[in-house]
């Protein structure tokens, strides 16, 4: 089965200039050498923690911030090569869902206009437009009188499912989802999810869904990828990363995690230090220095990213010896 | 709707505004002294007699509030007395003058604004690039730059080394450029309105840039380019509008001390408009005609803020109608 989105060694660089004449003195690996699939109807979650790179891979993927290399297919389009017209025809099928709805929506237009922009973009009558903006508005739980209404005029959780209406309108194949309940009240979150599960379902839509919430992640997600510095360092279905996550890194995210499962609570383990600047990364693997299972060649040499069962990838030297005994793996996680 | 109520509410706010700085500059003025003794000082011989006669001629007998009251109702019609010093109504003069003023005045706002748009956009869609640095300096150093110095500046090399552009006065007194009234006075325009262009492009590029620079890192923007809005759309339609509000707040102003302005660039030009009308009033003790100006500065300072906070509420939904 071809993916529907193919990322492939997607990197995204950024040239730092310091000094008064600017010179170059550095650059930030923001996105270095990412692949991933999302495939029809699915949803992908890319986790980490922030500043680890998620917020420009998805913009990257989106062609709203141009990749510095790698290759980006999408419906079997080589997304990098089209032209202007033909990337504007793409931008119908594959849409973004923002973090914050305050800052999403332009105040100066009503909520009509703005789910409604993308049908005058690519040549709807106004018609095609005012049945569409009505049908979906209703679809995310608002109603077509809420078209006139400004942006200031409804709560936080109305606001982001007019960035839901936005992203649907014209039938898009991929949504982007950046943090998409994170800057909303707890008691929104869930009506929220349940809105796009819903409409995932109705739509067969697939979402890129980045979140650091792995609570929610666990709920929504049918495969994660979990990002460091990056990288994404380890990509598994949903069942068996909460299982069996063998990363040190992912380890240390599900026990950094809070649970109100008394079964599920276990020693923290946060993993020492800061993390790293991506302007000088640390040499091999990115998280030796804060791994408390590193040994030698962890310092010398970036490991390959290693496929330990189907579908599960981990870029890790030592991640056959969790594979082969979870239960000696030193924090116990989720059992 | 709200609308109606707010405006309302405003026009009676503004009146009140308007009818206090009446009462201060009564008071002021009266503090000065009768003018009539200071006018008529230096002149020996000057009996009580005449005083008191002259004195009733422009109606100075009479206790203050009397004459602030007929002196209101008289300005309510328009009529602002007559000028010691020209001997003409000022209310005429006002207008002649005001004409003037208005006639370098409005076009440099408006050159101004439209030249700065097109700045700001070409500097704040490259932010941190060459040119955007380049017109921050610029605009910088305009904004910095007294008004005169420009003025000054621009005189020297029009007028005395190029020799191609009239350096004073709205018309030429004899031989009128291609004997037509209009290019001639065009003709004069030139530089006084290129001094004003240059000072409040330099400000209004300052606030616009800033202004769109913020705008431009929201995510409706990107949610605009994400749809496949093309960038011009994206900066013109979606970037531009939000980032207008602190450029109208300055607008609003600079319409308003228009005339507070005017004294520096028309004694430069010499140039026969309200500002060096108002330096002349002052230093002759014209009290009718400093009082006439004083008022209409008002007029024009409370009107362009009325005129600014209904343009607020037009330009954005957010702003509440309390």
């Amino acid at each position: 089965m071809t993916p529907l989105l193919d990322v492939a060694d997607l990197a995204v660089h950024f040239p730092v200039f310091r000094g008064p004449l600017r010179r170059k003195a550095g650059t930030v690996r923001a996105v270095d050498g990412v692949s991933l699939q999302v495939f029809r109807g699915e949803t992908l979650a890319l986790v980490g923690e922030s500043g680890c790179g998620k917020s420009t891979l998805a913009r990257a993927v989106l062609r709203l911030q141009e990749p510095s290399a790698g290759q980006l297919r999408f419906e079997g389009q080589d997304l990098l090569r089209l032209d202007r017209r033909a990337m504007k025809a793409a931008r119908r099928r594959m849409r973004m869902v923002f973090q914050d709805p305050h800052a999403s929506l332009n105040p100066r237009l009503r909520a009509g206009e703005i789910v409604g922009e993308a049908f005058d973009i690519h040549g709807c009558t106004r018609r095609e437009r005012d049945a569409g903006v009505a049908e979906l508005l209703t679809l995310v739980g608002l109603g077509p009188e809420h078209a006139a209404r400004f942006p200031h005029e409804f709560s936080g959780g109305q606001r982001q499912r007019i960035g839901i209406a936005r992203a649907l309108a014209l039938h898009p194949s991929l949504v982007v989802c950046d943090e998409p309940v994170s800057a909303l009240d707890v008691s929104v979150q869930a009506q929220i999810v349940n809105l796009l599960m819903e409409l995932q379902e109705r739509l067969g839509l697939s979402y890129l869904f980045i979140s650091h919430d792995l609570h929610l992640v666990e709920f929504i997600a049918d495969r994660v990828a979990v990002m460091y510095l990056g990288r994404i360092v380890e990509t598994a279905p949903i069942q068996s990363l909460y299982a069996a996550p063998l990363h040190p890194y992912t380890q240390a995210l599900l026990a950094a995690s809070p649970s109100i499962d008394p079964d599920r609570r276990h020693q923290h383990v946060v993993p020492d230090g800061e993390v790293p600047s991506p302007l000088s990364p640390p040499s091999g693997c990115a998280f030796h220095p804060r791994c408390p299972f590193a040994i030698a060649n962890c310092r010398a040499e970036m490991p390959p990213l290693l496929t330990l069962a189907p579908g599960h990838d981990v870029r890790c030297w030592r991640a056959g010896e969790w594979a082969a005994a979870p239960q000696r793996a030193a924090i116990p996680v989720g059992s | 709707m709200g609308t109606a109520r707010y405006i309302a509410r405003r026009l009676i706010f503004s009146a009140c505004l308007i009818l206090g700085v009446s009462v201060i500059l009564f008071a002021m003025i009266n503090a000065i002294g009768n003018p009539i003794e200071i006018l008529l000082a230096e002149r020996p011989g000057m009996t009580d007699e005449v005083i008191e006669s002259v004195s009733r001629y422009y109606g100075l007998d009479g206790s203050v509030t009397d004459r602030y009251f007929t002196w209101l109702w008289a300005i309510l019609r328009f009529d602002f007395g007559t000028s010691i010093i020209y001997n003409q109504p000022v209310s005429e003069m006002l207008v002649t003058y005001g004409l003037e003023t208005l006639k370098i005045q409005i076009p440099a706002i408006l050159i101004a604004l439209v030249v700065s748009v097109l700045i700001s956009v070409m500097a704040a869609t490259r932010q941190y690039s060459r040119l955007d640095f380049g017109v921050i300096a610029g605009a910088m150093l305009g904004h910095s730059l007294p008004g005169f110095f420009i003025g000054i500046l621009l005189i020297l090399v029009f007028s005395y080394w190029l020799g191609i552009l009239p350096s004073y006065g709205a018309y030429s007194t004899r031989n009128m450029l291609m004997n037509s009234t209009l290019i001639d006075g065009l003709w004069h325009m030139v530089l006084p309105v290129g001094m004003l262009v240059f000072f409040n492009t330099a400000t209004l590029t300052l606030l616009m840039r800033s202004s769109l620079v913020e705008v431009l890192r929201q995510d409706f923007i990107t949610a605009a380019r994400a749809s496949g809005l093309p960038e011009r759309r994206v900066v013109f339609g979606h970037a531009l509008r939000n980032a207008f509000i602190p450029v109208l707040t300055y607008l609003g102003i600079l319409f308003g001390v228009m005339l507070g302005t005017a004294p520096v660039t028309e004694t430069v030009f010499t140039w026969p408009g309200l500002g060096a009308l108002y330096i002349m009033a002052i230093q002759q003790l014209d009290y009718p005609l400093i009082m006439g100006e004083t008022m209409i500065i008002t007029f024009m300072l409370v009107g362009a803020t009325l005129l600014t906070d209904i343009a607020y509420v037009a330009i954005d939904p957010r702003i509440r109608l309390a």
